[in-house]
């Protein structure tokens, strides 16, 4: 979810002037990810709520440093609010081109962060009779078209079948699929992290720098198939370098995931709390040699 | 409203270099959620506190754990200096608000 956030975001700054989004980029897109991952503490509704703000922020800003006038310096500059935003909006009627593409990235964002947000929300609450069985078309409002289902799979957690990938669906009927009880509420994640050089560290996680419950999950690719698998139902996560990372869930089940987020390169690395409260010792993604996990308490 | 962010911003570079997220909490933790810097704003505002010579970029390393990729920022002389003087301009200002509405104290 903040890394959906963090990339519509970053989508957004498309629209700063480019020598300020060259030069503040990657830390405007360090800081909104910050942003995303404590809100993401409050819930999906409040990274929605963050999100939306950042952009409309973006674009005020956008406007902002393109008709910034010479010789004023705005971070000093009187309380001029107002009269700032009537001379953006003259500029704006001055320039329809730019206009037209600063509205439309705002437009798009919002579209793609509404239908996101409410197709998660929307779950628990839609009648549409798929959702009963846990099976969710892939953002159709967005694109116009299906991109593929979501199942709610008890043995892997979410799957996402893209449309290529996909032969048929059989819809059981509506009430016989997972209930609730079957995803039950998170818990710390605790297990023991081996480093390639032999260490042990043994504590509560925090995996990839951004999931540290057992409610969240781990994101990954395999055979054309997506799983977004909660962490209480993975025992073993054994990284491997220009390999896929072998994840193995409780049942026994191993899948050999591929991608770049939680199971490849771009992976933040991990936390290990060995006390609570206490300092945690940082690993890097490339020097785990394999976590393996507590299975939670019921 | 500008003015304010930014002098906000040069209050908490006043005590430590800071990165733009430490920034951003430092601010908001200061002011007790009165005021809040997204992030396209707080950048716009370090450049332009930059630009105008009243901040800078550092070296400045947390420790270990800090994310190497962050660049910290802190208050010039010339910031300290700036920052100085708007202080001491704001607290003639509110002297002269309270003295007005009666408000001081009650001279011997």
């Amino acid at each position: 979810m903040t890394r959906l956030a963090t990339a519509l975001y970053r989508a957004a700054l498309f629209i700063l002037p480019r020598d300020f989004r060259d030069r503040y980029g990657p830390e405007l897109v360090d800081c909104f990810a910050e942003l995303a991952v404590s809100a993401r503490l409050h819930g999906r509704f409040a990274v929605g709520i963050v999100l939306l703000r950042s952009i409309a922020d973006t674009f005020f800003q956008a406007v902002f440093l393109r008709t910034k006038r010479n010789g004023n310096s705005p971070a000093l500059r009187g309380d001029h609010m107002w009269q700032d935003l009537r001379y953006a909006a003259r500029r704006l009627l001055r320039r329809p081109s730019f206009t037209f593409v600063t509205v439309l990235t705002l437009a798009l964002g919002v579209a793609a962060a509404t239908s996101v947000f409410f197709h998660y929300e929307g779950r628990v609450s839609t009648d549409d009779a798929q959702v009963d069985a846990h099976i969710a078309p892939i953002a159709p409002k967005i694109a116009g078209t299906i991109a593929g289902i979501l199942v709610d799979d008890p043995r892997y957690g979410r799957v996402t079948v893209s449309w290529e990938t996909f032969e048929r669906v059989d819809f059981a009927p509506a009430g016989s699929g997972p209930g609730y009880g079957d995803f039950p509420a998170g818990s710390d994640i605790f297990g023991t992290l081996t480093t390639r050089d032999g260490r042990t560290l043994r504590g509560r996680i925090v995996y990839d720098l951004d999931e540290s419950r057992t409610n969240e999950a781990l994101e990954g690719s395999f055979e054309g198939v997506d799983y977004s698998i909660p962490f209480r139902m993975i025992a073993t996560i054994a990284p491997s370098s220009g390999h896929p990372t072998r994840v193995t869930l409780r049942d026994g089940t191993e899948l050999p995931l591929e991608g770049e987020g939680d199971v490849g390169e771009q992976n933040a690395g991990a936390l290990v709390f060995a006390k609570e409260g206490g300092k945690p010792a940082y690993v890097a993604w490339a020097d785990v040699e394999r976590i393996d996990l507590d299975r939670p308490s019921p | 409203m500008t003015e304010e962010k930014g002098f906000h911003i040069l209050v908490a570079l006043a005590a430590k270099p800071l990165h733009g997220y430490a920034i951003r909490q430092e601010v908001e933790a200061r002011t007790e959620g009165q005021v809040r810097l997204w992030p396209t704003t707080l950048y716009g505002l370090l450049s332009e506190l930059a630009s105008g010579g009243l901040i800078e970029e550092t070296d400045f390393e947390a420790g270990p754990d800090d994310d190497p990729r962050r660049r910290y920022y802190v208050l010039t002389a010339k910031g300290r200096r700036f920052l100085a003087a708007e202080a001491a301009r704001m607290e003639g200002l509110a002297r002269l608000a309270r003295a007005n509405l009666g408000l001081g104290k009650a001279r011997a």
